[in-house]
C-alpha cells in the first residue's frame, strides 16, 4: 500500500511516459501529413485543373459528384466490390488460420507458401489474373474446355457481372493472407489453458472455437477488417490493370475513377472531392472500433 | 531482446551508410536533363540516346537522360509541372502540346521549327494541328508517328475469298464473310475499350463519316444525329449483330488485339505497327501472311486518328540555347536518319526528305506504315485540338458510349444522349486561358 | 481428433491449389518465349523450357538495381514502422492518460485520403528538405501511411492481452518501458511480425511515389521498374513473370526464417501457438 501522493505521483510517471511513448507518431502524422491532408482538403473546395491556378468554388465539386450518374455507378461499384471482396477475406482468412494452427507437420513451409499472394508485386498478380480470365486462350477456359465442361466461352470480362466477380475474385486471393496472418497471430495470443479446460469440459470444436477462439480474436478481428475495408476501397491496380474499370463503366471504382479524373482529365478538385467522399463513412467506423480499443477494461 | 535490440541497429546504420553512398560524384560539366519516351524498339532507344551523347560531348555538357515508358510520363509531366521540376528537353505524346502551352509552359519553337522545314523539307500537314497553335506558333517540333494500321492475316482472308477492306462497311462485310465460311469463329478483334487502341479506331471510323462533336471553331457541336447514330451502329452491330468480334473484346486493354493477332486467335485488327514488329524480330512464321494496310475509307473519305510524338523545350529551362540545339542536331537529316535505320519500321518521320528515303520502300506493308500518316486528325477535328478535346477523350466518353450499347444494354439514342450531356459538360468547364 | 486433422489438411490442400494455379502460371511463363507463350501450344508447361528471360531480366534491365533499392527502402520504413507504431500502439491502449481516445481517433482519420492524392504537398515538404531525389525520400514518406495501419494493427494486439501481466512486472520494480519490452512484447511477437509484414508488404508494392519523387534511373524500386517491361501494348510478359518469381521467393524465404526465428524462438514457453 504506497500513500496517495506517491501514487499520484506513479500515475504523472507513467501518463508522461505514455506521452513520450506516442510522440513519434505524433510528430509524424503533425509533421508529414497534416500539410498534405490540409492542402487536400483545400483544392478540392477549388476548381483546379493541373497547370492552373485554382479558384475557391466551395462544395461545387461534391455537389458536382452528387448529380453526376457516373460517380453514383462508381460509388455502387466501390460498394459491391469493398464488401464482397472483405466478407470473402474475412472467412478465407478465417480458415486458413484455423487450419494453419491445426497443422503441425510442414508448418513453416505451408505459412510461408500460402503468402505467395500476398508478396507478388501486385501489378503482376492483376496481369497473370487478366490472362487467366481471357475468352479465348485464358487458362479457365481453356481447362474447362479442354476436360468438356464448356462449349461457349464465357467472356469473363467483357460482361458486367462476370468483371466484378473477376476483380473481386483477383483482390480475395491476393488478400487473403494478410488476414490468414493476423488471425493465426491473434490466435496465438489465446491461453492455451483456456482450450484445455474446455476440453476437459466435453465441449466440442465448434462450441470452442464460438466461445473461447471468437471472442479472444474479436479485437485483432475487428481492426484487421476495418483496415482491409480502407485499403480495398482505395485499391487501384487490381481493377485498373483487369479491366480499367470497364467494360465501359461496370468495374469502375473509387480509385480508377479518382486516377481518370485527376491524372487524365487534370481536374485536381473534382478527383480530390471524389476520393473525400467516403470520408464521413470512414471515419464514423474508426471512431466507433477506437472506442473498442481504448475502453478502460 | 537486447541481442535483437543491437541487431536492429546494426542493420539500420548499414542501411543508412548504403542510401548515403548511392549520392553520385560531382560533375564539372553543366547538366541538361531530357526526357524521352523508352519505346519497344531498344535499338530506336539507343540509337537516339547515343546521339545525345554525342551531341553533349560536342559541346561539354553532361546530358542527364531519363527514359520513363507511355503512361508513365503522362504522371511524372503531371507532377512535374505542379512541382516545378519539369526538365530542359521532353518528348510529348499527341495532346501534350496542345495541353501544355495552355498552361504557359512551353518555349515558343518558331523559329527552329522553320529551320527543321528547311534542313528536312517541308511537315506533312497533319503534323500541323498537333504541333502548331491555332495562332500560328510552333510549341513542339514533330518527332515521329506510330501509326494506326489495319493488320491483315491474307492467308486466311484468301481462303474465305475476302479481299482487303477499302472501306469500313468492307470490314464489316469481309468479317462476316470469314465467319460464314468457317474459316474463323470471331475474325475481327475491335474493341472499343479505354486504351488508345479503342479510341483511335473509333475516332477514324467516326471522323471517316464526317462525324464530329466540336464545328470548325473548336466549338462543342451536339452528337445526337444521324452519322453519329450510323456509327455507333457500326459498332455496336458487330458485336450484336454480326458476332464477329471476340466475346470478351471490350475488356481488352492494350495489349489485348496484339496477343489475339499474335496468338492466331483473329484474322484482322487495327493496331500500331507494334504487331509487325515483333513478327519482324523474332521472325514468327505468320509474317509472311501478314499485311499492315491502311485503315478504311468512309463516306466522308479517309479521316483517321493521329499519334504524333514531337519534341519540346519547356519554359523553366535554364539552358533554352542548347536545349533548342540538342534538339536541331537530333533531327538533323543525317542523325535522323540513323534512328529512322534502328526503329524496324516503328515510327515514321513527318519530315518530307526523310520519308522519302529508301529504307520505307521495303514491302508493301513498309509502304503503308509510310503513307497513313497523310490521313492522321486530330481530336476535335474539325476545329483545334483544343483542351476540352483533349478532355473528351481522357475521360473516355466516346467508347463509354459504345460500352454503353454493347455492354449495358441501352438503346442508341439514350447512349447518345449521354455522352452528348458529357461533352456539353466538358466544353463548358474548361479552363480559359 | 484425426478426422479433424484430416479437415484441416483438405482444407489447407485446397488453399494451395487456389493459390498455386496462377502461381504456377507465372512461373511458366518466365521459363517460356514468348514465340512459345504465343503459340499456345504447349499450354501447361514449357516446351522446351528456357532461362532466357531471367537472363535477360539480369542482365539487359537494371533489375538488380531495382531490387537493392526496394529492399533498402522497404526495410528501413519497415523499422521504423515497427519501432514507432508499437511505442504507440502500446500507450495507447495500456497506458491511461487524457486525451489518448481523441489521439487514437485523429491518428487514423487523418488517412482517409488515399496517398495518391497527397503526393503534391508531399513532394513539396520533402523537396524543402532536400530529400527529392534520393531514397530518403521514401523512407520518409512511406511510413506516412504504414505507421498509422500499424499502430492500429498492433493496437488490437496489445488489446488482447490481460491487464495484470505488465502490473505484476511493475508491482515488482520494472519501469514502464521494461515491462513493455519484456513482458509485453515477447507475447505479442507474432502480431508484431504480422504488422511488419504488412507494412514491407506496402512498401514493397508502391509505386507513384517512387515514380513521381525520384528522377534517376539508377534509383528505381520494382515497381516502377516492372513499368519499364510494358510498353503500352508490347509486354515482355516472360521477364515480368521472372522478376515475378525472384521478388517472391526471397521474400516468402525470408519470412519463413523470421518466423521461426522470432516466434518460436521468442514464444517458446509462454504462450503456445
Amino acid at each position: 500500500m504506497t500513500k496517495p501522493s506517491a501514487w499520484r505521483r506513479v500515475l504523472v510517471a507513467d501518463a508522461l511516459v505514455g506521452y513520450l511513448f506516442v510522440l513519434p507518431l505524433i510528430v509524424l502524422v503533425l509533421g508529414l501529413v497534416a500539410y498534405p491532408l490540409g492542402n487536400a482538403v483545400w483544392i478540392s473546395l477549388t476548381d483546379k485543373y493541373v497547370g492552373y491556378a485554382s479558384r475557391f468554388v466551395g462544395l461545387a465539386n461534391y455537389v458536382t459528384l452528387t448529380r453526376d450518374p457516373i460517380f453514383h455507378k462508381v460509388v455502387w461499384n466501390s460498394a459491391v466490390f469493398t464488401l464482397a471482396s472483405v466478407a470473402v477475406k474475412v472467412v478465407l482468412g478465417m480458415l486458413m488460420a484455423l487450419a494453419l494452427q491445426r497443422a503441425l507437420v510442414a508448418r513453416s513451409f505451408l505459412r510461408a507458401a500460402l503468402l505467395v499472394p500476398w508478396v507478388i508485386p501486385t501489378v503482376i498478380t492483376a496481369l497473370t489474373w487478366h490472362w487467366m480470365f481471357n475468352a479465348l486462350w485464358g487458362f479457365i477456359n481453356v481447362t474447362l474446355q479442354g476436360v468438356g465442361l464448356m462449349r461457349e466461352p464465357i467472356a469473363w470480362l467483357g460482361q458486367p457481372a462476370t468483371a466484378m466477380a473477376a476483380v473481386i475474385t483477383a483482390n480475395i486471393w491476393r488478400g487473403f493472407p494478410f488476414f490468414g496472418v493476423c488471425l493465426l497471430a491473434g490466435m496465438q495470443a489465446i491461453p492455451r489453458d483456456l482450450y484445455e479446460a474446455a476440453a476437459v469440459d466435453g465441449a466440442s470444436p465448434a462450441q470452442r472455437f464460438w466461445h473461447i477462439t471468437l471472442p479472444g480474436l474479436r479485437l485483432v478481428l475487428l481492426v484487421t477488417t476495418l483496415i482491409s475495408l480502407i485499403f480495398t476501397l482505395n485499391d487501384f491496380n487490381i481493377v485498373y490493370v483487369l479491366t480499367r474499370g470497364g467494360p465501359g463503366t461496370a468495374t469502375h471504382v473509387l480509385a480508377t475513377y479518382t486516377y481518370e479524373v485527376g491524372f487524365q482529365a487534370l481536374r485536381w478538385g473534382k478527383a480530390v472531392a471524389v476520393s473525400m467522399y467516403p470520408m464521413p463513412v470512414i471515419a464514423v467506423m474508426i471512431v466507433i472500433v477506437t472506442r473498442y480499443l481504448t475502453r478502460e477494461d | 531482446m537486447t541481442l535483437l535490440a543491437r541487431g536492429l541497429s546494426i542493420v539500420l546504420a548499414a542501411l543508412l551508410l548504403l542510401t548515403g553512398t548511392g549520392s553520385p560524384a560531382l560533375a564539372q560539366k553543366p547538366k541538361i536533363r531530357v526526357w524521352l519516351l523508352r519505346t519497344y524498339v531498344p535499338d530506336a532507344n539507343h540509337a537516339l540516346e547515343d546521339s545525345i551523347k554525342r551531341w553533349a560531348t560536342s559541346k561539354n555538357l553532361d546530358p542527364v537522360i531519363e527514359y520513363f515508358t507511355f503512361d508513365d510520363i503522362e504522371t511524372k509531366y503531371v507532377a512535374a509541372i505542379e512541382t516545378n521540376a519539369l526538365p530542359d528537353v521532353g518528348q510529348l505524346q499527341t495532346i501534350g502540346p496542345a495541353r501544355y502551352r495552355g498552361m504557359g509552359r512551353l518555349l515558343d519553337l518558331t523559329d527552329l521549327a522553320n529551320e527543321l522545314v528547311r534542313v528536312n523539307g517541308p511537315m506533312l500537314e497533319s503534323a500541323l494541328p498537333v504541333v502548331r497553335a491555332p495562332d500560328g506558333r510552333f510549341h513542339a517540333v514533330p518527332f515521329n508517328y506510330i501509326t494506326d494500321m489495319q493488320f491483315i492475316r491474307t492467308d486466311l482472308f484468301r481462303k474465305a475469298g475476302a479481299k482487303v477492306p477499302t472501306t469500313w462497311e468492307e470490314v464489316r462485310e469481309a468479317a462476316r464473310l470469314i465467319k460464314a465460311k468457317g474459316v474463323m469463329e470471331y475474325p475481327l478483334g475491335q474493341s472499343w475499350n479505354r486504351s488508345a487502341d479503342g479510341y483511335g479506331v473509333f475516332q477514324a471510323l467516326l471522323y471517316s463519316h464526317g462525324g464530329g462533336w466540336a464545328d470548325e471553331q473548336g466549338n462543342y457541336a451536339s452528337i445526337v444525329n444521324d452519322t453519329w447514330r450510323a456509327v455507333v451502329r457500326w459498332a455496336s452491330e458487330i458485336y450484336l449483330k454480326d458476332k464477329t468480334v471476340p466475346p470478351d473484346a471490350m475488356s481488352w486493354t492494350g495489349f489485348g488485339n496484339n496477343e489475339a493477332f499474335l496468338t492466331g486467335k483473329i484474322a484482322f485488327t487495327f493496331n500500331g505497327p507494334s504487331i509487325y514488329y515483333v513478327l519482324e524480330k523474332e521472325h514468327r512464321p505468320i509474317l509472311k501472311d501478314t499485311l499492315m494496310a491502311i485503315k478504311p475509307a468512309g463516306p466522308a473519305g479517309r479521316n483517321h486518328d493521329v499519334l504524333l510524338l514531337s519534341w519540346t523545350v519547356f519554359s523553366s529551362s535554364k539552358q533554352v540555347e542548347a536545349a533548342k540545339d540538342l534538339i536541331r542536331f537530333v533531327m538533323s537529316t543525317d542523325e535522323a536518319k540513323k534512328y529512322m535505320q534502328q526503329s524496324w519500321g516503328q515510327m515514321v518521320p513527318a519530315f518530307e526528305r526523310l520519308r522519302q528515303d529508301p529504307y520505307w520502300q521495303k514491302n508493301e506493308s513498309y509502304r503503308a506504315v509510310l503513307e497513313a500518316p497523310k490521313y492522321a486528325r486530330t481530336p476535335g477535328w474539325p476545329g483545334p485540338l483544343t483542351a476540352a478535346a483533349a478532355e473528351v477523350v481522357a475521360t473516355h466518353v466516346l467508347t463509354d458510349l459504345c460500352a454503353r450499347v454493347i455492354v449495358d444494354g441501352w438503346d442508341i439514342e439514350k447512349a447518345l444522349g449521354e455522352a452528348d450531356k458529357r461533352i456539353r459538360d466538358i466544353y463548358a468547364n474548361v479552363p480559359s486561358r | 481428433m484425426a478426422g479433424r486433422g484430416v479437415l484441416a489438411y483438405g482444407f489447407i490442400g485446397l488453399l494451395l491449389l487456389v493459390v498455386g494455379v496462377p502461381f504456377y502460371w507465372m512461373v511458366n511463363t518466365s521459363l517460356k518465349t514468348s514465340a512459345q507463350l504465343q503459340s499456345l501450344t504447349p499450354y501447361y508447361y514449357p516446351s522446351p523450357a528456357t532461362l532466357r528471360n531471367y537472363a535477360a531480366l539480369l542482365g539487359t534491365t537494371n533489375f538488380l538495381t531495382w531490387i537493392k533499392n526496394s529492399a533498402l527502402v522497404a526495410v528501413g520504413a519497415t523499422l521504423v514502422t515497427v519501432v514507432v507504431s508499437s511505442l504507440a500502439g502500446y500507450s495507447l491502449t495500456r497506458i491511461r492518460y487524457p486525451g489518448r481516445r481523441v489521439l487514437a481517433t485523429t491518428v487514423l482519420v487523418v488517412y482517409l485520403v488515399p496517398p495518391t492524392l497527397l503526393f503534391i504537398p508531399l513532394y513539396t515538404v520533402l523537396k524543402s528538405f532536400d530529400l527529392v531525389n534520393s531514397l530518403w525520400a521514401l523512407l520518409v514518406a512511406y511510413p506516412t501511411f504504414t505507421v498509422p495501419f500499424c499502430t492500429w494493427l498492433l493496437m488490437g494486439f496489445f488489446r488482447s492481452i490481460p491487464r495484470d501481466l505488465e502490473e505484476a512486472a511493475m508491482v515488482d520494480g520494472a519501469t514502464r518501458l521494461g515491462a513493455f519490452t519484456r513482458v509485453i512484447l515477447p507475447l505479442t511477437t507474432p502480431g508484431i511480425l504480422a504488422a511488419a509484414l504488412f507494412a514491407f508488404t506496402l512498401a514493397w508494392n508502391e509505386f507513384l511515389y517512387a515514380l513521381v519523387f525520384m528522377h534517376n534511373t539508377e534509383l528505381k524500386t520494382i515497381p516502377v521498374g516492372l513499368n519499364d517491361l510494358m510498353f503500352g501494348d508490347i509486354f515482355l510478359w516472360g521477364q515480368l513473370m521472372a522478376a515475378s518469381v525472384l521478388t517472391t521467393v526471397p521474400v516468402v524465404v525470408l519470412y519463413t526464417y523470421l518466423q521461426r526465428y522470432m516466434v518460436e524462438g521468442l514464444t517458446a514457453g509462454a504462450v503456445k501457438g
